[in-house]
């Protein structure tokens, strides 16, 4: 699959011939991007620890969608944008364990943390998911999935019940 | 506010002239609206709003992050969002609450005027716990009467809660940032050309091949139609006459499945009634949103959505549910549980709801339609 970046607006200015190159640079690069939009898609399939009461950074084991190369794995984990714009990133925290209380968090750039959900389980695996759009500087911000549980639990490590990052580009 | 406006996809014709403005009308104006779409995105930060007790809420919006055709404004209608262009719009909301006991739930909706007719309707509904919970929702809405603000078709984040007294919303601004939260998002036009393959944008021929109606009409005007007019569904569960049998653990295989009786929209016709599939109609990734509202029984504990899937790139093509996580329940309520996930499928694969649900008694609960917290599914193309 071709790779586009986000476009500028084309011009087609009149007067001028274009050659081949130019109305794949205008119409097939454009039309291009917005055919195969940046995406991003991650889960965790390791029944990762989450100590009580803490935020933990989710270590997601399984790139299922990266085509514009922006994963960071240990120790970092985190995905950087390729481009400015608007990203919607939809977050998703499964647990294990049963009768806690279990919060899914977005957090750009090491500095921002953003609460998309948050709710009790029952005695069964329970889980959350919540989405925010945000700006992202593109090669410089970043996006981690935060997990936390009011007690001491672990991320589902059964299929169909994996935690998710998932992140798409939205507007310039 | 964007100059540009989705153009009439035009028909190429052999001896049309190739002309730069008739390019800048179809190409520039798509790429330039599809680059920058309508989309509202705020919050509300500087004032903590009461909830009055089980009673739906508008929720104010006091700080706008995004809004480039100018819909919002804050204080003056402060809790609407009025759409400034047609098109379906993808509403999504979260509301904190702040109350750290354990009576009650809380419960995000969306209120939407489409093309007239006013209407509320409601996401997830959790209980209330010691760490405060937060409740999802997302809804699609046609917006018709547009471009005016004050007037005509609007959106609003609803909020709900029963804790027995007035509560308020949560503005957490330090530690982790904890507020309510609305985006508006156009997503595709309210009418076009559906049924369309997947754009496969070729190189542009080199001579001596020469740039055909046919290399136009594929290649600018049918991949106008397609992204601006890309496959979407919501359909919803109205008969409220079913029932979801207790189960003692949450299926590893295919859970419960549950079928739709209304259409909202769906522009590729792709879900079918009678088997309760929707078939993906091309290949991509597609945001899917999946909500099951059930009325417990007296010994109700636990509910789930899901999303089972037909696809060779999910359980080894085995046909299994992506559950959205267990949320407990109590006795006689109803509640709604969510699943969201952006999923890649090819043409052809399915998906359908499940619900789950624990009773302590192995009663039935009801799975609900035109109640306050129904049941019902989401599906948008992201990308190829």
């Amino acid at each position: 699959m071709a790779l586009y970046p986000p476009p500028a607006v084309p011009q087609f200015p009149a007067g001028y011939a274009p050659q081949p190159s130019d109305m794949d640079g205008w119409i097939q690069s454009t039309f291009g991007f917005l055919t195969n939009n940046i995406i991003f898609r991650a889960e965790q399939h390791t029944a990762q620890a989450l100590t009580a009461g803490t935020n933990t950074v989710i270590q997601y084991n399984t790139i299922l969608e990266d085509p514009f190369s922006g994963w960071t794995g240990a120790a970092d984990y985190w995905w950087t944008a390729p481009y400015s714009g608007w990203y919607e990133i939809t977050a998703t925290v499964e647990v294990s364990t049963s009768s806690v209380s279990v919060s899914s968090m977005i957090e750009i750039t090491g500095n921002i943390t953003y609460e998309v959900a948050l709710l009790p389980t029952p005695a069964f695996p329970g889980g959350c998911s919540g989405s925010y759009t945000v700006y992202l500087a593109g090669g410089s911000d970043y996006v981690q999935g935060i997990a936390y549980s009011s007690g001491t639990a672990t991320l589902n490590s059964t299929a169909g019940r994996y935690s998710a990052l998932e992140i798409s580009f939205v507007s310039e | 506010v964007p100059a540009y406006e989705l153009p009439e996809p035009a028909n190429w014709i052999t001896g049309d002239l190739i002309s730069a403005p008739a390019l800048r009308q179809q190409v520039s104006n798509t790429v330039g609206f599809l680059t920058g779409v309508p989309m509202f995105v705020g919050t509300q930060q500087t004032t903590s709003q009461a909830l009055t007790n089980a009673t739906g809420t508008a929720v104010t919006i006091d700080t706008e992050y995004w809004d480039n055709y100018n819909g919002h404004l804050v204080g003056t209608d402060g809790n609407t969002y009025y759409a400034m262009v047609a098109g379906w719009y993808m509403v999504e909301s979260h509301v904190p609450l702040s109350y750290s006991g354990t009576t009650g739930t809380v419960s995000a909706g969306m209120t939407a005027n489409s093309n007239g007719t006013v209407a509320t309707g409601w996401g997830q509904r959790v209980n209330n716990c010691a760490a405060e919970s937060v409740a999802v929702s997302v809804h699609l809405t046609e917006m018709v009467n547009v471009g005016t603000f004050g007037s005509g078709d609007y959106i609003q984040a609803y909020a709900y809660q029963n804790e027995g007294a007035t509560q308020d919303l949560r503005n957490y601004l330090t530690g982790p940032i904890s507020v309510p939260y609305l985006k508006a998002k156009w997503i595709c036009a309210n009418t076009g050309q559906a049924n369309l393959a997947l754009p496969t944008n070729p190189n542009w021929p080199s001579p001596p091949t020469y740039i055909t109606s046919a290399f136009l009409n594929t290649n600018i005007q049918q991949t106008i139609q397609f992204l601006a007019y890309p496959p979407i569904l919501e359909w919803h569960y109205n008969a409220g006459s079913a029932n979801l049998a207790s189960q003692t653990t949450l299926p590893t295989g295919a859970g419960t499945l549950l079928g739709f009786d209304t259409e909202i929209v769906d522009n590729y016709g792709a879900y079918n009634t009678g088997t309760h599939l929707w078939t993906a109609p091309v290949a991509g990734t597609y945001y899917c949103y999946g909500q099951v509202g059930i009325t417990t029984g007296a010994g109700g504990q636990a509910m789930a959505a899901g999303l089972t899937v037909t696809s060779s790139n999910y359980f080894g093509g085995t046909t299994a549910t992506i559950w959205g996580g267990c949320q407990s329940t109590a006795a006689s309520t109803n509640y709604a549980a969510i699943v969201r996930r952006k999923l890649r499928f090819n043409a052809g694969d399915t998906v359908n709801l499940a619900g789950f649900q624990h009773d302590s008694g192995a009663a039935s609960a009801v799975v609900e339609g035109t109640t306050s917290w129904g049941t019902r599914m989401i599906i948008v193309w992201v990308s190829a």
